[in-house]
């Protein structure tokens, strides 16, 4: 210690419990690292509010950084770092108070706004091995085992698994692993993951200074959420679970970011370019009795879905359970269909879809109704009903109105041509039998509803991603018709359609 | 402890209390500064006399291992 002081060389110290290391380094000799120690200013960092310690001055640290550079030969191996990308990437302003520079942009001050509104001390997300949505909303990349607190003033910090470090790093806010907070030690006395868990998110609150409610998200069973949260408002009696409705991330996923957007445009892409395909190669069947032939064999509708699922793959989306029902089956919303039945002519033909990015992330949603060949009159008159809500919805589109006010118009015009919907009968299966619409994102169903009870008065706002998806379903007459667009409300106030793909009913083979 | 930057207020408040001129540099001082940068350790340059090193590997005893390898012996010495 004394040679490292005598030839101002470096020592170190490393904490014993989680191999944390501190490099001590003896002042140099020159004036300069004497100016440099002067010109040290006090700062707030990370976990302490209360507590500044002093940084090396930003003209110091470039100025260091340039004479290693001289020294090392002026041969640097780090490459330049990327300008920050749109939303997820963006830095905080320079005197934010904190060493977390927050990866988000306007989600994540959406979501400090939203907790400060709700009088949130913070959030924890947890993602528990697995894709967790709520864990790539907050952090931006795909963590599969990790925690993510952040205090409604924007300080954060992440622990996780060291072999996703490199994810980690990318969210550019403080971290730790998982073995620096001694997680098998703690799994092994515990003999719980739950009663090791705890503890470590108990002690993270209190180190990030949260007291009070705070917002809970992961993707776990319920039981060991419900075992894990005692067992930490237990350990940190400083802290309660927030049980407010609709939570925070909720509320904040209801608006897009331009990322958000960007992501959304295209899956959407994908879903548009998956049902052109789809016509394409239906015109391009030949008639074969009431099915189709396809040159190779007859076609059923596994072959329809296996089709759309190909062209998903190339836009780097996944299918999830997509919905290509005939006849009966189309005449229930969410009847998946049957691969092994063949297709007919002159039944719906109904396809939903609603690819994502595969491994987890942004979605769409899409439906149209086909029939092959000339389509009966009944068929006909209800798809021309469908239609007519489907654009009287979509015209009058405005933001300020009220969500659920669409829902009542789309009922008004089916109640005046004869059909029953949830208005005159809410357990009627025949007619028009569900909501008008929602919101897509990370999830292809999540607010805001275009439907439900009176109590929802969610009105439409700039940076929402909705459904519009009138239908008429009666089964007992092998009829069931939806038609749904991707809506985006713009910043501008004005809506474009992200599905636009054409409506035609009717399908004509070998034409 | 189980955070880095409550490692950096803790070393920050015994060099604080021991009078022992101090700054963080390294990835602490970039990301503070607001270009991230992530890094397991903390770089702190300081400026003790031989009492005042003596007296903060005696404060950080207790939790931190301290490889002595240059020269444990000249500071029982």
């Amino acid at each position: 210690m004394a040679e490292a002081l005598s030839l101002r060389s470096t020592f170190n110290a490393i904490h014993e419990a989680t191999s944390f290391k501190i490099d001590f380094f003896i002042k140099g000799p020159t004036p300069f690292d004497s100016e440099e120690l002067r010109r040290s200013i006090p700062q707030v960092i990370g976990v302490a509010p209360s507590h500044a310690v002093l940084i090396k001055s930003p003209e110091d640290t470039i100025l260091r950084k340039l004479d290693w550079f001289r020294r090392g030969g002026e041969v640097s191996d780090h490459p330049p770092s990327p300008a920050p990308a749109d939303g997820l990437a963006s830095r905080p302003a320079p005197d934010a108070p904190c060493l977390d520079p927050a990866p988000g942009g306007t989600v994540r001050q959406d979501l400090d706004r939203l907790m400060q509104e709700r009088g949130l001390a913070g959030m924890v997300v947890f993602a528990y091995d697995r894709y967790s949505p709520a864990l790539y909303y907050v952090t931006g990349r795909k963590i599969h085992v990790g925690m993510y607190l952040r205090t409604a003033d924007g300080r954060a910090h992440l622990i996780h698994d060291p072999m996703e470090r490199d994810q980690a790093e990318a969210v550019g806010c403080e971290t730790s692993t998982f073995p620096q907070h001694r997680l098998n030690a703690r799994i092994d006395k515990e003999k719980h993951p739950a009663g090791a868990y705890a503890p470590i998110i108990a002690d993270a609150c209190a180190a990030l200074g949260m007291k009070g409610p705070v917002a809970f998200f992961g993707d776990m069973s319920a039981g060991f959420a419900h075992d894990l949260l005692d067992r930490v408002t237990t350990t940190n009696p400083d802290i309660q679970v927030d049980r407010s409705y609709p939570d925070v991330l909720t509320m904040a996923r209801t608006t897009k970011d331009p990322d958000e957007i960007a992501a959304i445009r295209r899956s959407a892409r994908g879903a548009v370019a998956a049902i052109e395909r789809l016509r394409r190669y239906l015109e391009s069947l030949k008639r074969d009795g009431g099915n189709f032939q396809n040159g190779a064999g007859p076609v059923t509708l596994g072959s329809l879905r296996r089709l759309l699922h190909e062209e998903f793959l190339v836009h780097g989306l996944e299918g999830g359970e997509t919905i290509v029902s005939q006849g009966r089956d189309a005449g229930v919303p969410h009847n998946r269909g049957n691969d092994a039945e063949l297709l007919r002519a002159g039944a719906p033909l109904l396809v939903d879809i609603f690819p994502g990015e595969a491994g987890g992330g942004y979605h769409s949603d899409l439906t149209r109704t086909f029939c092959l060949g000339e389509a009966p009159d009944p068929l006909k008159r209800l798809y021309g009903d469908v239609h007519d809500a489907f654009r009287l919805a979509i015209e009058k589109l405005r933001v300020g109105e009220v969500c659920r006010s669409y829902q009542e118009r789309v009922c008004e015009l089916f109640e005046q041509r004869g059909h029953a919907t949830p208005r005159t009968n809410e357990t009627t299966q025949e007619g028009y039998v569900h909501g008008l619409g929602h919101g897509v994102g990370l999830a292809v169903h999540e607010a805001p509803r275009l439907g439900g009870p009176p109590s929802n008065t969610q009105v439409l706002e700039p940076g929402m991603v909705i459904t519009v998806e009138p239908g008429l379903y009666y089964p007992s007459r092998d009829l069931g018709v939806r038609i749904e667009d991707l809506v985006l409300v713009r910043e501008d106030g004005s809506f474009e359609n992200l599905t636009p793909a054409p409506y035609e009913l009717e399908v004509r083979p070998g034409a | 402890m189980t955070l880095p930057t409550e490692f950096i207020v803790h070393v920050a408040g015994i060099l604080e209390r021991l009078a022992i001129p101090y700054h963080v540099g390294g990835s602490v001082a970039s990301s503070a500064h607001g270009m991230y940068r992530a890094s397991a350790d903390v770089d702190v340059v300081i400026d003790p006399t031989p009492a005042q090193l003596e007296a903060l590997v005696r404060a950080l005893e207790p939790g931190f291992y301290i490889p002595l390898s240059h020269g444990g012996s000249a500071l029982a010495a």
